[in-house]
């Protein structure tokens, strides 16, 4: 068993144009990211983190003192409108009086948001309680338990420590790698199979010992290894390009301290969420996957396998994002941004929960499929319908 | 002439590629005529619109602003009225029969304010720049034109017809046997090239053709010889061209990106002689220009054919703005020079291809070195 999966698994890379795919795909990639990034570091961002480093972490009164008194004390200075702007003096972080209340300005803006950010909690968690209340009364259980969910997701939550987030964020947002990653799916998965119907080597195979069961498993199996294998490149691509061209901060900071994520049900860190969300993405990638596994499963041939695989892509890429959209796991930052919750009987559940549930049936569905598609050897094969249907004519014909 | 009916009855007929361009164009005629939501006018305000455009219709006169501005005044007096008998009718100062009477009265504004607002932005539109700026209605063409999005439908009919041109015979082994007969060495290479330039200009137009239809059966295409910039997606452009003259030159623009496309195509399949290397790299060469430039000009100044393949890129005037995800975005305007030297310059990429592919087909047994040399230098430019 083990030997057929390292054979099928073989057959996948060991065709030169997979890795030659790979090379150029990663260096597109990394352009992007590169490219993305060029132009940001003037003189105000460098020392912007400079001073960042200083005040990471927990926010205590005399930091937040420390910026508050330097941005007000520069202030006062732009003002009064009598300063310089030609020459930089070394007395400034960033050379010139403007630059570091500019500076300060940018700590000052975001801490602000994050002592504001406690008091909407606690007022939406007062809201909260008097709807519990109010629906417990008049007995709307769902209402009811509605309200509770959002108290038990939204209780426990405060915001001690400063971190800059925006760069994580954006590495969040990133998601060009994506598609990439599906068009590397096309030419690794639609030969499994299709291949082997082209060259007729499956009647073969399937009059052998391990013909018919562990073949197929053995195919499945390594095609699950290959598509975990090209997200992990990209994912790990995209993780090390971003850690040298931005500043990834605050990987133990809460989700909910981003300012997008800011009414997230989410609690847990950061980097956990990330790991989370590639997750999402890497099933994302195997149901599509073995979608395309079905399609060479299916179809005649390599050519019409590889059409309706790439058809299938890119109708996933222009048609909007909804549940029926694959395409909503690998953008799944989206199901975590607010509070959005689906009704079953009564019970409120998140609706990320339910897309996921959802598609890890749709997920074994496929897998049924394709195990079902070898038992019955189904195969679309357009000339013996249009045969079959060209012999009922002249039936019909020779009938009346 | 032989060769070339014989090739082509072996693509279309044979190999079935007919009943695939036949599903395709008859799903992109469906799909186009379906499609288009922007600018949607209810059928009831249908009438009004069209009375107005009627009235209004080509360049902006001092007549028209008045007769504009008067209806403006005239809708709003009967909206007052009919708010104004609202209010007696509810603090009783008419009887119901008068307030239904002034109401009567006043429906047909209510009606007229719906398609007045529209015509009342485009006069906003046009007045901006009255001189190449014209009133028409504007939705069949801003269907048929005003975006920049691939036909996709085009975009895999031209690569399945150009990939089946070289790769089946490959897949199949008849190659060999080709390569033996009489015309098998040089001519049929050429011819085969020949073919597929004329399948994909036929393609094209017939494409083209099929969007204009669908469009429309659904809504009307006229006034094609007013100035372009009447189009809100082409306001700022600076050609001098009327918009059925842009029709046709982004028609021109996709035959010559197409044809290069499948010319693209062809030499990959004749470097790896199997269908999945060659549609993928194909796929991969055409859409990632597009997903990784998706607002920018850069796709448009680049030597490559998915620019070209879109075409409407090269007409659209300088702007900038916010995209969808709040990423900013400049377009920089391309000029007419410039947009002949990135058509000569891939023009020239292209008869250069040809003729490796023609060589590659003579001579069979090329050296593996070099082939896989040709690849890499082939590859590293497109990226």
């Amino acid at each position: 068993m083990l030997m057929l999966f390292k054979y099928e698994l073989y057959k996948i890379f060991s065709r030169k144009f997979i890795w030659l795919m790979f090379i150029v795909l990663a260096a597109v990639n990394s352009y992007n990211i590169l490219n993305y990034f060029t132009g940001i570091s003037e003189e105000v961002d460098i020392a912007y983190w400079k001073l960042y480093d200083k005040i990471e972490g927990e926010m205590t009164t005399d930091k937040i003192n420390y910026i508050m008194d330097n941005y007000k004390k520069h202030k006062q200075v732009v003002d009064t409108g009598n300063f310089e702007t030609e020459t930089p003096s070394s007395e400034y972080l960033t050379g010139f009086v403007m630059g570091d209340m500019n500076l300060f300005d940018r700590f000052r803006t975001q801490m602000e948001r994050l002592y504001l950010y406690n008091n909407t909690i606690e007022d939406l968690k007062k809201a909260a309680k008097n709807n519990i209340d109010f629906f417990a009364a008049r007995g709307n259980r769902f209402e009811e338990r509605k309200n509770r969910l959002i108290l038990n997701s939204y209780g426990e939550r405060k915001i001690n420590d400063f971190y800059d987030l925006s760069d994580t964020q954006k590495y969040i947002d990133y998601d060009f790698s994506s598609f990439l990653i599906l068009l590397s799916l096309l030419p690794g998965l639609i030969p499994v199979f299709a291949y082997e119907k082209e060259s007729e080597m499956y009647k073969l195979i399937s009059t052998s010992k391990n013909g018919h069961k562990k073949t197929l498993i053995a195919k499945i199996a390594a095609s699950a290894t290959y598509i975990i294998l090209t997200c992990l490149f990209f994912f790990l691509n995209d993780f090390i390009l971003f850690l040298s061209a931005c500043h990834l901060k605050g990987f133990n900071a809460p989700v909910y301290a981003m300012e997008s994520f800011k009414f997230s049900v989410l609690t847990m860190s950061v980097w956990k969420f990330i790991l989370f969300g590639l997750l999402i993405k890497l099933m994302g990638f195997i149901i599509v996957g073995f979608l395309l596994l079905l399609l060479s499963k299916l179809l005649p041939d390599s050519l019409i396998s590889f059409v309706a695989g790439a058809g299938a892509v890119i109708i996933m890429l222009v048609s909007p994002i909804s549940i029926y959209n694959p395409l909503i796991l690998f953008k799944n930052r989206g199901l975590f941004k607010e509070f959005s919750i689906i009704r079953i009987f009564d019970i409120p559940l998140y609706s990320f929960s339910a897309v996921i549930i959802t598609y890890l049936l749709l997920l074994a569905l496929l897998c049924l499929g394709i195990i079902m598609a070898d038992k019955q050897k189904a195969q679309i094969n357009i000339p013996s319908l249009v045969a079959k249907l060209k012999n009922k004519r002249t039936a019909y014909n020779a009938n009346y | 002439m032989q060769i070339i009916k014989k090739e082509t009855y072996k693509i279309l007929i044979k190999q079935k590629a007919v009943f695939i361009i036949l599903i395709l164009a008859a799903v992109c005629f469906l799909v186009s005529a379906n499609s288009h939501t922007k600018g949607y006018i209810a059928p009831e305000h249908q009438k009004w619109y069209n009375d107005y455009m009627n009235n209004l219709k080509g360049r902006l006169t001092p007549e028209k602003e008045k007769f504009i501005q008067r209806e403006e005044k005239r809708i709003n007096k009967a909206i007052q009225r009919d708010e104004k008998a609202y209010k007696d009718f509810s603090e009783g100062r008419i009887s119901q029969y008068e307030y239904t009477k002034i109401t009567e009265q006043t429906a047909k504004a209510y009606d007229k304010q719906k398609a007045f607002s529209l015509i009342y932005d485009k006069y906003m539109f046009v007045k901006e720049s009255p001189e190449n700026r014209y009133f028409m209605d504007t939705r069949g063409w801003d269907a048929l034109i005003s975006h920049q999005n691939l036909n996709f439908y085009l975009f895999f009919t031209v690569l399945i017809v150009s990939a089946l041109a070289f790769t089946h015979e490959y897949e199949s082994g008849m190659s060999t046997f080709l390569i033996t007969s009489r015309y098998g060495k040089r001519r049929l290479g050429i011819y085969k090239i020949i073919l597929t330039l004329i399948l994909t200009t036929a393609l094209v137009l017939l494409f083209s053709l099929t969007e204009y239809l669908a469009i429309l059966s659904k809504l009307p295409l006229v006034f094609g010889d007013y100035p372009l910039q009447s189009l809100d997606f082409f306001k700022t452009s600076s050609k001098n061209i009327s918009i059925l003259d842009c029709f046709l030159l982004i028609t021109a623009l996709k035959v010559a990106g197409f044809s290069a496309f499948a010319i693209f195509i062809l030499f990959i399949s004749i470097l790896s002689k199997k269908y999945i290397p060659t549609l993928f790299t194909g796929f991969a060469a055409a859409l990632i220009p597009l997903f990784l430039f998706p607002e920018s000009d850069i796709k448009y100044r680049l030597p490559i054919f998915s620019g070209f393949m879109v075409g409407s890129g090269y007409f659209i005037g300088s702007s900038s703005g916010k995209s969808e995800e709040e990423y900013s975005f400049l377009f920089n305007e391309i000029s007419l020079s410039e947009l002949w030297q990135t058509l000569i310059f891939m023009l020239a990429i292209c008869v250069i291809l040809a003729v490796i592919t023609v060589f590659i087909y003579q001579v069979k047994r090329f050296a593996p070195k070099a082939k896989k040399a040709l690849l890499l230098a082939l590859v590293l430019p497109v990226t």
